[in-house]
């Protein structure tokens, strides 16, 4: 039987996350592949609401077809995703360990605990498990899924060509102000680096919201440290072009990362990564980066090497951009082609 | 079990191959580097002492005693001067007379033993925040094998 069409359902759907775009990005690959492709959820963004439809017609227009289920938090989307009469597979957006909110946000606690604990049981309810890196693949295995494939995350090129030549003095460190980034780490090798290199700034862009006591702790201990930490919290898209811009380097010193789209973003603009050897970095950055442990004088060298060696800093960016570029829509298409290929896709 | 993951392949690591620097010696070379900095005393030890400290996290006192918390800390002082209002017509300044006579009456009575009340109340949430701070620090300390809240990952090495 050939697939008619292959529905995507989803807890939210916003432009300016990560999962709003996968998900956008995955109707544009179906659709390029020759099937029907509807976005069903109770909470889209009021830019995208003429875009979706209800989870409460999902039941109705997917049977018989196909839906993919976004899975990062439990919701009333996994319910209906569940509840319809169709192939169903889930793409997984890899759920953080939740004792790294212990202390510090009970809502987020019990929000990836819940989700974790799910897991398994949807391996008995999802014939195909998609995940965007190896890493968190094997979290898929280990939950029960049968079938596992990945479905790359995709960047989009920059929307103007980096800027050549301009000096670069902040090092840039990407992503929500949370325990498991350990941005702590990135505070005490950027201080260490000042006091060599005295007017470098350590520039953090992410939203802190439930994350108080975290982001607390964090600004006490870059001002002990006289870190120039500059906190941004959540910017719009124009702000972050403007702060990767700037960077001399991107830090990403995370204990968990299902994938890490700050790296990609920044190998395609082409500012070097010094990301942490833990989750799916290494992967995701493979060999066009710099890894590193979690000592903060390794990152502390390893940030003044790239700042300090031009010709480092220059193949870095070069294999970066290299890099980026297989991450594609393209690839995102071929591999959405080959995991629905037993279904019967045209 | 089966893999869908084909594509895979292509996102495979950059051919270090054809490039002339060798990142892995790099990366070897700022490991020496950050291990020479750190016994030669580049670094002052006081600033060496500051690196190593703990994260202080003072903690999301909900985490322990859950949503319930705000609402005890916000009511344990029970207030006395309550707005004194009516809303029944043509008595209702009447009630309003007889409460506020009601109240001046017992002045001498009712502030006291609410003194005390709230003394206590304050007391219990003070121990129960205590008790909070504890469990939260016993449970870093499980989580994290002893260290700070910034502690060691339990992820495992990627590089290996």
């Amino acid at each position: 039987m050939t697939l008619r069409s292959v529905h995507q359902v989803v807890p939210s759907l916003n432009p300016a996350d990560a999962l709003g775009r996968l998900t956008l990005q995955t109707r544009v690959a179906l659709q390029q592949l020759g099937v029907d492709s509807s976005i069903f959820t109770d909470d889209p963004h009021d830019d995208l609401r003429a875009e979706t439809r209800p989870l409460g017609e999902l039941a109705g227009t997917a049977r018989g077809q196909a839906v993919l289920l976004h899975y990062a938090i439990a919701s009333p989307a996994t319910d209906a995703a569940v509840g319809v009469d169709a192939r169903r597979g889930l793409i997984y957006y890899n759920i953080t360990p939740e004792h790294w909110f212990g202390e510090v946000s009970r809502v987020n606690w019990e929000r990836v605990r819940s989700a974790r604990l799910q897991l398994p049981w949807l391996a008995d309810a999802f014939e195909l498990g998609l995940a965007h890196s190896e890493f968190s693949r094997r979290d898929l295995v280990e939950a029960g899924f049968d079938v596992t494939g990945i479905c790359p995350v995709t960047t989009e090129p920059p929307p103007r060509p980096a800027t050549a030549g301009r000096p670069r003095h902040t090092v840039l460190a990407v992503g929500r102000v949370a325990p498991h980034k350990r941005w702590e780490i990135a505070v005490r090798a950027v201080a260490a680096v000042r006091r060599h290199v005295p007017d470098i700034e350590l520039e953090l862009v992410g939203s802190s919201d439930e994350m108080e006591p975290y982001a607390r702790a964090l600004d006490a201990l870059a001002l002990r440290l006289d870190a120039g930490l500059v906190m941004r919290g959540k910017v719009s898209d124009r702000e972050l072009e403007a702060a990767y811009a700037r960077a001399a380097a991107l830090v990403l010193p995370s204990a968990h990362e299902g994938f890490g789209v700050p790296p990609l973003e920044a190998m395609a603009r082409g500012v070097p990564v010094v990301a942490s050897h833990h989750g799916a970095l290494p992967e995701v950055v493979g060999g066009a980066g710099l890894v590193c442990g979690d000592d903060p004088l390794e990152w502390a060298a390893a940030v003044e090497r790239v700042l300090t060696d031009d010709t480092l800093s220059g193949e870095l960016s070069r294999r970066g951009r290299e890099r980026a570029a297989h991450f594609s829509p393209a690839t995102l298409q071929r591999s959405l082609a080959t995991a629905l290929a037993p279904w019967g896709l045209p | 079990m089966t893999e869908a993951d084909e594509p895979a392949a292509e996102l495979a690591a950059v051919d270090e191959r054809s490039a002339d620097l060798d990142l892995d010696a790099i990366l070897a070379e700022i490991r020496a580097a950050a291990a020479d900095k750190r016994r030669s005393g580049t670094y002052p030890p006081e600033f060496l002492a500051l690196l190593e400290e703990p994260l202080a996290i003072d903690p999301d006192p909900t985490f322990v005693a859950g949503p319930a918390w705000q609402e005890a800390v916000r009511s344990a002082d029970a207030r006395v001067d309550l707005q004194l209002d009516s809303t029944r017509p043509l008595v209702g300044s009447l009630v309003v007379f007889t409460k506020r006579l009601v109240r001046r009456a017992l002045r001498w009575y009712l502030p006291p033993v609410i003194d005390q009340v709230n003394a206590h109340h304050r007391a219990v949430v003070e121990v129960l925040a205590e008790h909070n701070r504890q469990i939260a620090d016993l449970q870093r300390r499980l989580l994290h094998g002893g260290g700070g809240g910034d502690g060691q990952s339990s992820e495992p090495d990627q590089r290996a």
